[in-house]
């Protein structure tokens, strides 16, 4: 990205800042999708989240692509606004019953991602915080274990429970149109 | 396929399809409006900009703050200057050497003369010193003051037969003060002015009659002695210190009445411009500054918000049409200031005059409303620094030794605001910010401690 852009855009220049919006924020828009419960939730994390990237513009070094830097910001936005805002949705059955099933690959590759999305979206927020942490951003679980202020082995034990929720889901979503 | 198994590949599946997804996302104005995300900015990110713009890194900004020491050096010199000129003035009053014979006087004058004998020397003339000593004497203060007197004169005559006479003879009779005090001299201050005519009224107050030699000595004396103390309490300002000049920082504030001279309305309203609403600004910031003794200053003002504009008003058809254009600044004027007592007596503690400078401004936010509408950012319409130029008058009023307050109006005009590619129209006219307001400051003086 065109540093002369990024120097407008710490200045407050509507354009620039309108020019970096729209190159990032169709995959911030997915990782808000991802980590959220519903589609105006992920709305509010994308907001802060660019509120954050502009007026924290200035620290960024060039260290690493923009896009991993805007990417965390986006992360830590998405984490600090499910705590403020918990919303568990799950019962103790569910978890239960679902260490039982072994599907769901061969299930996600037929599936859109604006179903994949949904389905990820049904998964109760503490487990859906780790599947999304670990399993598709690629955080280890020592560093989850900093961000979530959680031990890792709890981060471990949720993330397999979190497997476990996420084939029930699916299982349960088997045969759904979104 | 194990568990485990079934769980990596699950998550790999999930990797692949989510990690790198993108979704269609609400729009930027949907998410941000039309202003964008202001960057918080902290006084010194405001101070770091306006010295970026200026291209002053600390290290040249630093430069300018040496001025205010090299200002108190240049000072200094001319306030050892000053001493000097002083103590020279103080050693020129003061007598030359008296000595009279010892047999003549009375006690008292005894006492005097012999602490007189123990500093001075008598010079004694000869022929080629004689003829300088004559020429002297025709410029002689002294001679022309004796001539009124007629014992003094006598003794003069007297001493002037007897060449080569002892130290124990020669008189003279009177203080040169007096006579500097009966003549103008343009070139002495205030103060030594009034010294002189204080002297010279305790002298007017004795007896004109001299009926003896010892009361002419005697009356020579006192007014020696006087000048010795007189002289300082006289040269200072009441506490036997001479002026000094000082550095002062402190906070200011405005309160403006702003407008923008020559609007450019761009088509709206029909193209029609409307009339003026009467607008009001503000501006805030820290006041640095150095105030010579002499009364001449300098000042420079950190503003770090200066709120400027114009609100605009009409009935168009049956409808109020209303225009609001607000500007902000970070500014930067720096003043050249004089300061004079208003009065000798009373009133002591304040200061007046005029101040005179320049300032440079920096556009930070530029914003129109129409009928109380959302602010509309108009940024790109006008030039992100500008000149100005202002003038005031101010009065510094002073609180106690280290603190005064500074209160007076300041104004100034800016040169053209526009940005060049707003600079259309076949008649084409010039936008000029003008201000002028109440501007009060309370400053810390630092003063240097009495030698």
């Amino acid at each position: 990205m065109d540093s002369k852009l990024l120097k407008k855009c710490i200045k407050g220049d509507v354009t620039a800042q309108t020019v970096l919006y729209n190159e990032f924020a169709p995959k911030m828009f997915a990782i808000c999708m991802r980590y959220a419960p519903d589609r105006s939730t992920a709305q509010d994390m994308l907001q802060e989240g660019f509120i954050t990237v502009f007026k924290k513009l200035k620290t960024y070094k060039g260290e690493g692509a923009l896009v991993y830097w805007i990417r965390r910001i986006m992360i830590n936005t998405a984490l600090q606004h499910l705590r403020k805002y918990n919303n568990p949705r799950y019962t103790f059955t569910d978890i239960d019953t679902c260490y039982e099933l072994n599907t769901g690959e061969n299930l996600l590759e037929k599936m859109s991602l604006q179903e994949v999305i949904a389905v990820i979206q049904q998964i109760p927020k503490d487990y859906r915080e780790i599947l999304n942490l670990y399993a598709i951003d690629g955080y280890s679980h020592r560093e989850i274990s900093e961000l979530l202020g959680i031990t890792e082995a709890t981060s471990k034990k949720r993330l397999s429970r979190a497997r476990a929720v996420l084939k029930a889901v699916l299982k349960k979503n088997e045969g759904v149109t979104i | 396929m194990s568990d485990e198994q079934h769980d990596k590949a699950l998550e790999k599946s999930l990797k692949e399809r989510l990690q790198e997804a993108e979704l269609a996302p609400p729009s930027f104005q949907e998410m941000l409006g039309t202003t964008g995300v202001r960057p918080d900015v902290t006084f010194i990110d405001r101070l770091w900009n306006v010295m970026s713009w200026m291209k002053l890194g600390w290290g040249k900004a630093s430069m300018l703050f040496w001025l205010l020491p090299l200002a108190m050096v240049a000072d200094q010199l001319v306030e050892k200057n000053e001493k000097d000129r002083v103590n020279e003035m103080t050693t020129e009053l003061a007598m030359p050497p008296i000595v009279v014979s010892k047999d003549s006087l009375s006690n008292n004058a005894k006492t005097i003369v012999i602490s007189e004998l123990a500093d001075h020397e008598p010079k004694v003339t000869g022929n080629t010193q004689k003829r300088k000593a004559k020429e002297r004497d025709a410029n002689d203060p002294i001679k022309k003051l004796t001539q009124a007197n007629k014992p003094a004169q006598a003794m003069l005559e007297k001493t002037k037969e007897r060449k080569q006479e002892t130290t124990s003879n020669i008189a003279i009779p009177v203080a040169k003060s007096e006579v500097v005090a009966s003549q103008k001299i343009a070139s002495l201050s205030t103060h030594e002015e009034e010294f002189l005519n204080r002297l010279g009224l305790l002298l007017a107050t004795r007896k004109s009659k001299v009926s003896t030699y010892q009361d002419l000595f005697l009356q020579s004396a006192e007014a020696h002695m006087l000048l010795a103390n007189g002289a300082m309490e006289a040269l200072s300002f009441g506490k036997k210190k001479v002026p000094k000049g000082f550095i002062h920082l402190g906070v200011m504030g405005t309160r403006t009445n702003t407008w923008i001279l020559n609007q450019n309305t761009y088509g709206q309203f029909g193209g029609r411009e409307l009339p003026y609403k009467t607008t009001f600004g503000y501006a805030y910031g820290l006041v640095m500054g150095y105030q010579s003794f002499k009364g001449l200053g300098v000042e420079i003002n950190l503003i770090t918000e200066s709120r400027k504009g114009q609100k605009y008003e009409d009935m168009i058809g049956n409808q109020l049409q209303q225009r609001a254009v607000e500007l902000t600044y970070q500014e930067l004027p720096i003043w050249l200031k004089y300061r004079f007592p208003i009065a000798k007596r009373k009133l002591r503690n304040v200061f007046i005059g005029p101040d005179v400078g320049f300032a440079v401004s920096k556009l930070t936010k530029a914003e129109e409303f129409l009928n109380n509408g959302q602010a509309v950012a108009i940024e790109n319409r006008f030039k992100s620094t500008n000149w100005r130029v202002q003038l005031g008058f101010s009065s510094d009023i002073y609180l106690s030794r280290s603190w005064f307050v500074s209160i007076g109006v300041r104004g100034g005009i800016s040169d053209d605001i526009n940005a060049n590619g707003w600079q259309v129209d076949d008649n084409y006219g010039k936008s000029h910010n003008l201000d002028w307001g109440l501007q009060m400051s309370l400053n810390y003086r630092f003063l240097r401690k009495n030698p």
